[in-house]
């Protein structure tokens, strides 16, 4: 790749999608291989007007949130980062994984690098993560070595590891907070979506502050510790359909009041998942709860539903 | 006679409610909201007002429908409920064993699964209204049937014609075309009837378990055909209790009296006197630009709400 000459390059980050598979690791990352980085803001109504703007209607919700976050990197950087994911390795803590399976990103993931060059005119930054064929820490290390500053191998090599203990760190910390939320008195609520999902706050539309503010304790499925409980659903084919059964298993030990389940329209992942998340909870008779959300979600629908739903919890 | 007020104020009808101590019906409203809810408030209570004996004593009010909110603003509501909770409530009064409602109104079709008297699951529709109140008016319309008149004519068909009523635009044009190749404005009213409780039971109350006994409320409970066509599809017996369209506003005054405030703050029915102004306005404060509404009666700010913040609510 051919950079532009300056001291320190800046590498623009959007806050959508696959940011938030992995929160504080992109930056992490390449701030310790020499560039500035300048996150896109936190979704807001005009990004989303933006996005919605450009996609082609069939596109899903966080597919257009992307966009409009694109967008708004659009010429205000040197180069802005995307990765194609294409496959993960479910990590070897969780001794249920045996063979260390490897499961697939949305198709959506696997095009996105493409997609963004043909949108924007600054220049994508890319890799390829097929953990099929190579583990991901070592396709990291190449990729690092093709941008850093650094050529020197031990620098690299720190870099990425500084990238994983933060992640690390938070991931400790939101288990913890876990374990506080499950001792809480309120009525818990599991929130069960995609992170890009939970963590745009306005994307659904608020909905944890929403929960807090009927008194109840939200909790979000990704907070919950991968035990080795092995996922009694039948095999998912992509990554988060496993991760998302396999907490679920591990939840249900707990006492739960309800669990709600946030979908993207126009999701195709989550119309398959749905089934086996929602059979679940009426299983073990824990009320649920199916909201989907999009640009045209009204705060009134969302509201009335959330609040009939409280009602009807033990 | 101390008595509590239920109001509630849906899409396209405004229903008001007294009961006495002993929950008995001292008055029933039901009117069209004719897209003000603020008139159709005032107009409610300048009609109870004129029409109440002078020694009542209005002990509590509550407030549903899809403008509760507003409603309970501008009336002084001691309680703002959902109208899934407040229908449950008057349904398993009428009914005490009731097992699933049904629920048609304007422009919401909901139901809810109940046990021991109590929600425990609903849905509502998500984005379609194929089958609610407004589209059954317009076909009504369309066809020069009066809308009261509907359900008596769809009796009269020995053979309904199959209408596709997936969507409402699909089955207005599949009607339209059935007219054309010559089916008789009976079998087509019929055929409707069928289809829209297969759309409601193919979108709405996919999945519930629907058990006997089934009470079928709202507008949409009025018209004999489409009763019929649940009767016939369900092979069940559908009740319809002798308050089917003021159910909700029963409900929420059934509530309200259950927890009675020491005090109430109804404005009195004097409010529908004064002038109550709902204005709105866009916040600046950041890019979501949120449609701030405003609640005024003589002139004085009584309540604002629509932030996603909380910056004007509170």
């Amino acid at each position: 790749m051919v950079f532009p000459k300056r001291a320190k390059l800046i590498l623009g980050i959007p806050q959508a999608l696959f940011y938030w598979k992995q929160p504080f690791f992109w930056e992490e990352f390449f701030q310790n291989l020499g560039f500035e980085v300048v996150l896109s803001p936190k979704t807001n109504k005009e990004i989303v007007e933006m996005g919605v703007k450009i996609a082609d209607p069939e596109t899903c919700f966080s597919v257009k949130i992307l966009f409009g976050h694109l967008l708004f990197l659009e010429n205000k950087v040197d180069l802005i980062f995307i990765p194609r994911l294409k496959t993960k390795r479910m990590r070897s803590q969780n001794l249920y994984y045996k063979s260390q399976e490897v499961f697939e990103y949305c198709p959506k993931f696997f095009g996105m690098p493409d997609l963004a060059k043909i949108l924007l005119k600054t220049k994508i930054l890319t890799f390829t993560l097929d953990e099929k064929k190579e583990r991901i820490e070592k396709t990291l290390e190449k990729f690092a070595k093709t941008i850093a500053k650094t050529s020197k191998n031990a620098d690299v090599k720190k870099a990425i590891e500084k990238a994983f203990s933060v992640t690390n760190q938070k991931e400790k910390e939101a288990e913890e907070s876990f374990f506080q939320k499950a001792k809480s008195e309120k009525k818990k609520i599991i929130l069960i979506s995609h992170p890009y999902n939970l963590y745009d706050e306005y994307a659904n539309i608020g909905i944890k502050r929403k929960i807090e503010g009927v008194g109840g304790e939200a909790i979000f499925i990704n907070e919950i510790p991968s035990t080795s409980t092995p996922n009694l659903a039948p095999r998912l084919h992509w990554e988060f359909g496993e991760e998302i059964m396999g907490k679920i298993n591990t939840i249900l030990n707990y006492d739960i009041a309800g669990a709600i389940e946030i979908s993207a329209f126009l999701c195709g992942c989550d119309a398959v998942l749905k089934e086996f998340v929602e059979r679940e909870f009426k299983k073990h008779r824990i009320p649920f709860l199916y909201l989907m959300i999009d640009e045209q979600t009204g705060e009134a629908g969302i509201q009335t539903r959330l609040e009939a739903f409280w009602d009807t919890l033990k | 006679m101390e008595t509590y007020l239920g109001i509630d104020v849906g899409s396209i009808s405004t229903k008001f409610v007294i009961i006495n101590e002993k929950n008995e019906i001292l008055h029933a409203l039901y009117f069209r909201t004719e897209g003000n809810p603020i008139n159709a408030v005032k107009k409610g209570l300048r009609i109870l007002k004129k029409e109440l004996p002078k020694n009542i004593q209005i002990n509590g009010v509550g407030s549903t429908g899809s403008a509760r909110q507003l409603t309970g603003i501008i009336t002084g509501a001691d309680i703002i409920k959902n109208e899934i909770t407040a229908h449950a409530k008057g349904a398993a009064f009428f009914v005490p064993d009731v097992r699933t409602v049904i629920e048609i109104g304007g422009q919401d079709s909901k139901i809810i699964i109940l046990e021991n008297g109590v929600a425990v699951d609903f849905a509502m529709n998500l984005i379609c209204a194929a089958g609610t109140g407004a589209f059954l008016d317009a076909q009504a319309f369309r066809l020069k049937i009066p809308i009261e008149k509907f359900g008596e004519i769809a009796l009269k068909s020995k053979s309904p014609t199959p209408i596709g009523s997936r969507c409402t635009i699909f089955a207005e044009s599949d009607m339209i075309h059935k007219q054309q190749i010559g089916h008789s404005v009976e079998d087509i009213v019929a055929g409707l009837c069928q289809g829209l409780v297969r759309n409601f039971l193919a979108n709405i109350a996919k999945g519930k378990n629907i058990k006997s006994p089934i009470v079928f409320l709202g507008g949409v409970s009025e018209n004999i055909g489409m009763r019929k066509a649940f009767e016939e599809t369900l092979e069940e017996k559908i009740i319809i209790p002798k308050y089917n369209t003021v159910a909700g506003a029963f409900g929420v005054a059934l509530i309200v009296k259950e927890k009675p405030p020491k005090k109430t703050k109804f404005f009195g029915f004097e409010v529908s006197e004064k002038d109550i102004r709902c204005t709105s306005f866009q916040c600046k404060g950041c890019p979501n630009q949120c449609e701030v509404l405003e609640a005024r009666i003589e002139g004085e700010v009584i309540a604002r709400w629509g932030d996603r913040c909380g910056k004007w609510s509170s």
